[in-house]
């Protein structure tokens, strides 16, 4: 494989893959999920359930 | 990914509750091993946790709900909970059984909700968990004549315990085959009332029931008041007033359901619990220890010292094997296909690019492994009383420490942990501090620097240089951010400091398994972002950094290397020579790529940081996410290879980096910049995004973007201009 086929078959992969994030991102944002890959509001990168401690207002 | 597909509701489904610090999270996670899911329940942020157990009967479906200490709904989360107990959350079935968790320790507390759910009338199974440790406590439950009373099955349980497991999963097994049964209520007046009202609404279309009764004529302001209104244009506060002020003249309606329901479980606990009345020093001790202001600190920042030693000392060896095996996958990849653009896409785009963030994976477990650990095993909770002083100083209280706390995994979680500060300002202002805690985004940029610039020695025989240099980024970003908050609240979001109460749980050992369970979670998601995120970032840099392939400039160098070869008849200085002109060739070449143009026209930016262009590109590359500098800057340096062969791994690369007339690109005073930049700077989308989502507006995330950045930036400056 000559260098110009390498480049363009590199460059193809390279779009694809790009395109393929863009639509995984997009189908994240449909559905309506806002936040980093794995710790937006859907999954909390702390289990929010473990956490240590509550808090109460004065009075409760 | 998190996903919000539906439950099985073929499968029996058994609901877990309990109050938080019960282990309850660890029981799950004991029953269900890996056989988990997370998702969100519809419509709202409210984390589903579910996990699948095998009974007798087959398969059956677990839900790890939020603990709560009561069924009174009043934030998301505790709606949530009493939603799914009362089947009304749209894909989860009516339980058909529910696992109450109680902690051994505490049980006149937990009998509080245990009773509310009693009263659901659903089968009912009692886990009696960390009976060790009331027992070590000197607490012995008769848990045979509790279950009498209760008239429910009692499980005594030692968290990883087969011969207890074994026993709660036959007594779920024979609930399931139970039908639901009537109890009688532990506040009586206010089923009445409840009822009168039911009857009352006979004729609407509404769905409420007595409990939903019950708890709006209790909860005043939560949840059930709430449906209770919206139900039906005749239903007003008026009369929830008035049957309030009938029940409690003189005080609340959850007083008179709280003293109704300690004074049942008073004369139960008197019954069923004898309490030695020796206590355990040792634990008296640690505790006087570790909340005591002066020797408290101590300890904490000690232990913060030693996690991050650690960190350094114990990953060494992983990361070498992780940087040997990508190195010989780059040599095969090499050896297989021909020199040219794809073998240079696999090899300096996708394994230097990715490789060069996945090697950071051995310190992001360690880490992570001591945070679970110090999380599981209570002494967390008393850290954020000890911060408490510390956060009062800025105007602050603890309620503020455990957002921050969450932000060390991430500040996404952090600012939603905000959600539970009750004061508006008190809440923004937490949130705008948030983000300057060391997300794990941050470690793989530090370690990476530090490697890289930080002489590996010790420190008075004791500490390593390394590791306090890290400690010391960490507790640059919590100044920083108590810093912010300090001005906040003194300039701009002025308010009383909010009163702080918390619950400080038993120190107990934590449960390796469920550790285990958290720590893999915590390595996917890193390697899910390096597989997505940072892939797809390292082939555009690649890409970028590739491209335009100067044609007439490789010739010329070309030409070069064949006038070398033909005259200078020294083999060792012909080679000497033509490295000298590869080196130059690569350097000419990654000038005139398309990321070198742009990062040469952006660098004039940056020139007072004293940053070339290539730190330049990498930094503009990671505004959307910080890590991603280290992808950028291994497919660079990679590519353009214009540094020694032998150094394999991007923080040698890094170290022994020149520009063209031979000078050190990464000085110290760049070195110390580029950590303080890191340091400060707001460089996530998903963080300003979050913000924007959770102040309702762009003002706030804008302001607190250019706020971070500006404080970065100078921060970089002046360590370039001082040292």
């Amino acid at each position: 494989m000559d260098e110009s086929l390498q480049q363009l078959v590199a460059l193809i992969f390279v779009a694809a893959a790009v395109g393929f994030e863009l639509r995984r991102r997009w189908i994240k944002r449909k559905k309506g999920k806002v936040g980093c890959e794995d710790c937006g509001p859907d999954k909390s990168s702390q289990n929010s359930k473990d956490a240590p401690v509550r808090f109460y207002k004065r009075g409760e | 990914m998190p996903d919000s597909s539906p439950l099985n509701t073929d499968q029996p489904t058994i609901a877990v509750v309990g109050n938080p610090n019960t282990g309850k999270s660890t029981l799950f996670n004991n029953l269900t091993g890996l056989r988990q899911k997370t998702a969100n329940y519809p419509g709202v942020t409210v984390e589903r946790h579910t996990g699948t157990i095998h009974l007798d009967q087959g398969e059956v479906t677990l839900i790890d709900l939020p603990g709560a200490y009561s069924l009174a709904a009043h934030s998301p989360d505790e709606m949530v909970s009493a939603d799914v107990l009362l089947g009304r959350i749209e894909d989860v079935p009516l339980p058909s059984a529910i696992l109450v968790v109680v902690d051994s320790t505490n049980l006149r507390r937990n009998l509080f909700m245990a009773t509310q759910i009693l009263e659901l009338n659903l089968p009912v199974v009692v886990a009696l968990n960390m009976i060790d440790l009331a027992t070590k406590r000197g607490i012995s439950i008769d848990s045979e004549r509790l279950s009498n009373e209760l008239k429910v099955p009692v499980v005594p349980m030692i968290a990883g315990d087969a011969t207890c497991t074994a026993h709660l999963k036959k007594e779920l097994q024979e609930q399931l085959n139970q039908t639901a049964t009537e109890r009688n209520t532990l506040v009586p007046e206010v089923r009445q009332q409840a009822e009168k009202l039911l009857a009352a609404q006979k004729n609407t279309q509404s769905t409420i029931t007595c409990f939903d009764l019950e708890r709006a004529i209790i909860d005043a302001g939560g949840a059930a008041e709430t449906r209770w209104l919206n139900s039906s244009s005749t239903h007003s506060i008026a009369t929830l007033q008035s049957v309030r002020s009938e029940l409690a003249p003189a005080g609340t309606v959850a007083a008179l359901e709280a003293r109704s329901r300690y004074a049942w479980i008073d004369k139960l606990v008197r019954q069923i619990e004898t309490r030695s009345t020796s206590k355990s020093p040792v634990t008296d001790l640690i505790d006087r220890a570790t909340s005591h202001s002066l020797i408290g600190t101590f300890l904490f920042l000690a232990i913060m010292a030693t996690v991050f030693q650690a960190v350094f000392s114990w990953a060494g060896p992983i990361m070498d094997a992780i940087d040997g095996l990508t190195a010989a996958l780059a040599t095969m990849v090499n050896s297989y296909l021909p020199e040219g653009a794809l073998a240079s896409l696999i090899t300096d785009g996708i394994i230097a690019g990715v490789g060069s963030v996945v090697i950071f994976l051995p310190q992001i477990i360690i880490l992570f492994a001591f945070i679970i650990f110090l999380e599981d095993s209570g002494y967390m909770a008393r850290a954020a009383f000890l911060m408490d002083r510390l956060m009062r100083a800025c105007g602050l209280s603890g309620q503020s420490f455990i957002p921050m706390l969450s932000s060390f995994a991430c500040a996404v979680p952090g600012i939603m942990a905000t959600r539970v500060i009750p004061n508006p300002r008190d809440r923004l202002v937490t949130m705008i501090a948030a983000p300057f805690m060391t997300c794990s985004a941050r470690l793989p940029v530090y370690a990476l620097l530090i490697a890289a610039f930080v002489p590996d020695r010790s420190l008075l025989g004791i500490f390593n240089l390394q590791g306090l240099v890290l400690f010391g980024l960490y507790m640059l970003g919590i100044v920083g951010g108590i810093l912010t908050a300090l001005m906040m609240k003194r300039f701009v979001l002025k308010g009383p400091t909010p009163p702080f109460l918390i619950e400080i749980p038993a120190y107990r050992l934590p449960n390796l398994k469920s550790m285990a369970i958290k720590l893999l979670d915590r390595g996917k998601i890193f390697l899910r972002r390096a597989g997505t995120v940072i892939f797809t970032v390292a082939l555009v840099i690649w890409a970028l950094v590739y491209f335009p392939r100067p044609e007439l400039l490789l010739n010329d160098y070309e030409t070069q290397r064949i006038a070398i070869i033909d005259s200078v008849s020294d083999p060792a200085m012909a080679a000497q020579q033509i490295a000298a002109i590869d080196h130059a060739e690569s350097a000419a070449v990654l000038e005139q790529s398309y990321l070198g143009r742009a990062g040469r026209t952006v660098q004039p930016l940056f020139a007072p940081l004293g940053w070339d262009w290539k730190i330049t590109a990498g930094v503009i590359a990671s505004f959307p996410a910080r890590e991603v500098v280290v992808a950028v800057l291994g497919t660079i340096y990679a590519v353009g290879d214009n540094v020694d062969e032998t150094d394999t791994r991007l923080m040698q690369r890094l170290r022994n980096a020149r520009d063209a007339d031979g000078n050190k690109v990464f000085t110290t005073g760049v070195a110390v910049g580029l950590m303080i930049f890191y340091a400060f700077c707001l460089q996530c989308m998903a963080t300003v995004a979050i913000m924007r989502r959770e102040t309702n507006g762009w003002k706030w995330p804008i302001a607190a973007w250019c706020y971070m950045t500006g404080l970065g930036y100078f921060g970089a400056l002046l360590a370039y201009q001082l040292i």
